[in-house]
């Protein structure tokens, strides 16, 4: 009796709620300032190739703006739905080659042969996941890396199938065309925007998704699969949904790696390094934020090519050393990856903040 | 051709044995006491790795180095379980996905030290048993091979006993249930995790030393043998450790026939074929059982 | 009332695991509308039951029907859809999101929006007591609140029944009149209660009809007053004491 007294006095609508957390970002520094920071970061971001010409820097940019994207195109599966794969290099590759093939054998525009590889691999991966989804954890890790696996040695052994040279281990060559319609450009600067675009289109879709049903069911599906399925939620087609939407994207990616080195090949586009990078920018810069992935892969990315640079030879796989001691330290000290460290931050002052009530 | 084949055979069901000692130790470790070590491979190569040194650079006989492999393996294992037991700890009731992604940093880091102290190269170590072959009935059969086999039988047999009839072994299967349920781990289990560990990672560098006279030794030699352990651990059931054997062979075979009807890469393709149909449709392995 | 189908029908409901018989040709009948109880000693296959009702676990034999409708074969996701919402024993929250982000996931099941799904939760939230506590991450929850928050899941999906396993233990008395209250109040919306119960004061106060389970039987039902009595209820109990 005493309780429902007390919320008739200090009942808390969500609105009240909502007006004390703005009131919180004023402590840190105000909603205006920071959207003000975030404006002049986009507009530096956007217009670096305007004074940078560098070719390495310029490079550099594209490499890291690509892994932020495949690994952010990952973490719809990983990230959001909860579920490991080791075995994501498979649809880079099938949007590589399909969008290859399509082109050097009948002359399709890369630009219509990436929606076909990443649909193609949105497809392979609904034959992937309904067997596997109802596996649980490390059965269905296991299955993907089996599965990626398969393709790579396939791909690695097999010369053509039927109209398709795909000569197996020595790859493919994209024949040079430059122009818009082709996907190739003399500079480097429209590879630059072309990733930085598809970039924010899967941020988008990422964020776009948390605040749907399907965001909020895949939650449940990651954080206790058996509630879920008690609150009504059929796990195994959520699950499978944002594979499908994971591996479309990560296949458009695939597509825009093949234009941008020219190359496709089973070592560089298939291959379990590949899939483990995938998942190790989002592990560290954590996964059940939006831009973790784009924090991780900002942080280990250059420090990787920059190693590799200036170590190389002798050194070779010193980067991988250093991914794996970043994964070693997220897990340990930052599950929630770099992402988390601000809802540490922010759980010490709601819990001083209450201390003070 | 035929000859060919049966050749191919045996030499498939000896290396399937040697798959199924990588693999037992995994067994132990994961079919058992429920933990995904990502790292079993890279012991193993650090069990080559660690033979290298004692034969090439200490110049002593690889008989004696052997003795030493035993202890060393298990003190890696043993610290790699220190390592883990914090987040096995904290992850209790969630994901099993951490234990997994935490022993692939650790063996990302040591496989790629590894290549970068030792550097990319392939190395063989000369013991006496390299190259050495017998005929039987025109079947050319690999000595080093069939020794591998055969002790392999014998670590087998070994690893049986021990979870049937020793305490150690008991209170090993007892503590596999724990690893299912929400219990804090007490101190009695936090041993036994960590020692059987060191079992787990003993038996794996032991089978990284039987393969030394027909095998050679590179940075990520353990990863190839280390996949192939899953497959042969799920296939053969969790818990069972008969079925990891019977699924070694299995796995040998098959590769060995795939190699015979196709090519090495196709051979592969059939073991990660066999693999997934397993998964799909019997994912509890052909002799799978709960540890009651 | 005679004759007229409960909303929960069990007929000779048998679950076996390997030798053992968790639920031995069960058969009971909960009407609309009523608070029901199902009590008996540990290890009784109370909770086995439930899982057969809410499709965790499939049956042997027998049947299960709701509302008219068999759902004996099917799976838990759809057993909810039909209706019936459950709790868990030790209460099972989504740990890493807020209370209110754990009672939207269930309010989903009616809605395709996000404002729909929110307004819900959050008048469900107020029923149980807990929309103080909407933004605070569910594993900073204390005990009772875990089991309040257990139960406003459930609710969010508007089900016709609803079971609670053991949602008194562990708490106050004190805390256990406050939550038959809330039993009450649910009830009162049109909800149909099948519960678990240990805590006997709770079982005494709210239900009107009560089963007694003991090694997967049903070995007594009836009102409360009178099972408690029953001599065979009792030996049941008492073994229980001879073997804890």
């Amino acid at each position: 009796m005493r309780r429902r007294i007390n919320h008739h006095r200090e009942t808390d609508t969500a609105n009240e709620t909502s007006g004390r957390l703005q009131r919180y970002s004023g402590v840190l520094g105000g909603t205006g300032i920071s959207r003000l920071i975030t404006a002049i970061l986009i507009i530096v971001v956007l217009v670096i190739p305007v004074f940078v010409k560098n070719p390495f820097i310029l490079h550099l940019l594209i490499v890291t703006v690509f892994y932020a994207y495949i690994s952010s195109s990952w973490n719809i599966v990983g990230g959001l739905a909860g579920q490991i794969s080791l075995g994501h290099s498979v649809y880079v590759g099938i949007g590589a080659y399909t969008s290859t093939l399509l082109y050097s054998v009948y002359g399709v525009s890369p630009w219509i042969g990436m929606l076909a590889g990443g649909i193609l691999a949105a497809i392979v991966s609904l034959i992937i996941s309904y067997p596997c989804l109802r596996l649980q954890g490390v059965y269905y890790t296991l299955a993907t890396i089996a599965f990626a696996e398969t393709f790579r040695l396939f791909i690695f052994a097999t010369e053509r199938i039927g109209p398709f040279h795909i000569k197996a281990a020595q790859g493919l060559l994209v024949p040079l065309r430059i122009g818009f319609i082709n996907y190739q450009f003399v500079s480097k600067a429209p590879y630059y925007y072309i990733i930085l675009v598809l970039l924010a289109v899967v941020l988008t879709v990422t964020h776009v998704i948390k605040k749907t049903k399907l965001g909020f069911y895949l939650v449940a599906v990651r954080e206790n699969q058996s509630v879920a399925q008690a609150l009504g939620i059929n796990t195994t087609t959520r699950k499978i949904t944002a594979a499908a939407i994971s591996a479309f994207f990560t296949g458009i990616g695939g597509t825009f790696f093949a234009q941008y080195i020219l190359m496709v090949d089973p070592f560089t586009i298939l291959g379990i390094m590949l899939s483990v990078t995938m998942v190790i920018m989002p592990i560290v810069g954590g996964v059940y934020s939006t831009f973790g992935p784009l924090l991780g892969t900002l942080i280990l990315v250059p420090i990787s090519e920059l190693t590799t640079s200036f170590l190389g030879g002798r050194f070779i796989g010193f980067n991988v050393v250093l991914y794996g001691i970043a994964i070693v330290v997220a897990i340990y000290f930052l599950p929630q990856g770099l992402a988390g460290i601000g809802e540490i931050i922010r759980t010490r002052r709601v819990r001083t903040m209450d201390a003070e009530k | 051709m035929g000859l060919l084949v049966v050749q191919n055979l045996i030499a498939g069901v000896l290396i399937g044995c040697v798959y199924g000692l990588v693999s037992v130790g995994l067994s132990l470790l994961f079919g058992v006491m429920k933990f995904v070590n990502f790292a079993h491979g890279a012991v193993m190569m650090l069990s080559m790795y660690f033979m290298l040194i004692v034969v090439r650079l200490m110049k002593i006989d690889p008989f004696i180095g052997i003795i030493f492999v035993l202890p060393a393996s298990f003190f890696v294992g043993y610290i790699l379980a220190v390592v883990c037991e914090p987040i096995v700890i904290r992850e209790r009731k969630t994901g099993s996905h951490t234990a997994l992604l935490l022993t692939l940093g650790l063996s990302l880091i040591i496989t790629n030290g590894a290549q970068i102290v030792f550097g990319p190269e392939f190395y063989n170590i000369e013991t006496v048993l390299s190259g050495q072959t017998i005929v039987l009935s025109g079947v050319i059969i690999n000595v080093g091979k069939l020794v591998a086999a055969g002790i392999t039988m014998v670590i087998f047999c070994l690893v049986f006993i021990f979870l049937k009839f020793t305490d150690l072994g008991r209170a090993v299967r007892a503590v596999s249930q724990d690893m299912d349920s929400a219990l804090l781990m007490g101190v009695g289990e936090r041993q036994i995790f960590r020692i059987g560990f060191g079992i787990s990672t003993s038996i794996v560098g032991i089978a990284g030393i039987l393969i030394l006279p027909f095998y050679s030794i590179y940075p990520t030699v353990g990863d190839v043998f280390q996949l192939k352990a899953f497959i042969i651990v799920i296939l053969g059931g969790l818990g069972s450790i008969m079925g990891t054997l019977i699924g070694g062979l299995i796995i040998g075979v098959v590769e060995a026939l795939g190699a015979t009807a196709f090519n090495a890469s196709y051979a592969q393709m059939c073991v990660f074929a066999v693999f997934l149909i397993i998964l799909v449709l019997k994912p509890k392995g052909l002799f799978g059982k709960e540890l009651t | 009332m005679m004759g007229v189908e409960g909303i929960l029908e069990c007929r000779a409901v048998t679950k076996r695991f390997g030798g053992l018989t968790a639920v031995d040709d069960f058969t009971f009948s909960v009407p609309a509308g009523h608070i029901y109880g199902l009590i008996g000693p540990n290890g009784a296959g109370k909770t086995t039951l439930f899982n057969v009702v809410s499709g965790e676990y499939g049956a042997d034999a027998g049947e299960v029907m709701f509302a008219g409708d068999t759902i004996t074969r099917l799976k838990p996701h759809r057993v909810c859809k039909r209706g019936i919402g459950r709790t868990f024993q030790t209460p099972r929250p989504l740990q890493n999101i807020s209370v209110l982000d754990n009672v939207i996931i269930g309010a989903f099941l009616h809605t395709n929006r996000l404002e729909v799904a929110r307004a819900e939760a959050y008048s469900t939230l107020k029923l149980i007591g807990l929309d103080k506590l909407h933004d605070r991450p569910a594993k900073s929850l204390t005990v009772p609140d875990r089991k309040r928050l257990e139960i406003a899941k459930a609710l969010a999906t508007k089900p016709r029944l609803l079971l609670l396993d053991e949602v008194m233990a562990g708490l106050t008395p004190t805390e256990v009149d406050e939550l038959i209250s809330l039993v009450y109040l649910i009830r009162d919306r049109g909800v149909t209660i099948l519960l678990i119960e240990h805590v006997m004061r709770a079982v005494i106060n709210l239900c009107e009809t009560v089963a007694v389970m003991s090694n997967g039987k049903k070995i007594a039902e009836g009102h409360p007053d009178n099972i408690m009595e029953n001599p065979s209820v009792i030996e049941a109990y008492l073994g229980e004491d001879y073997n804890a």
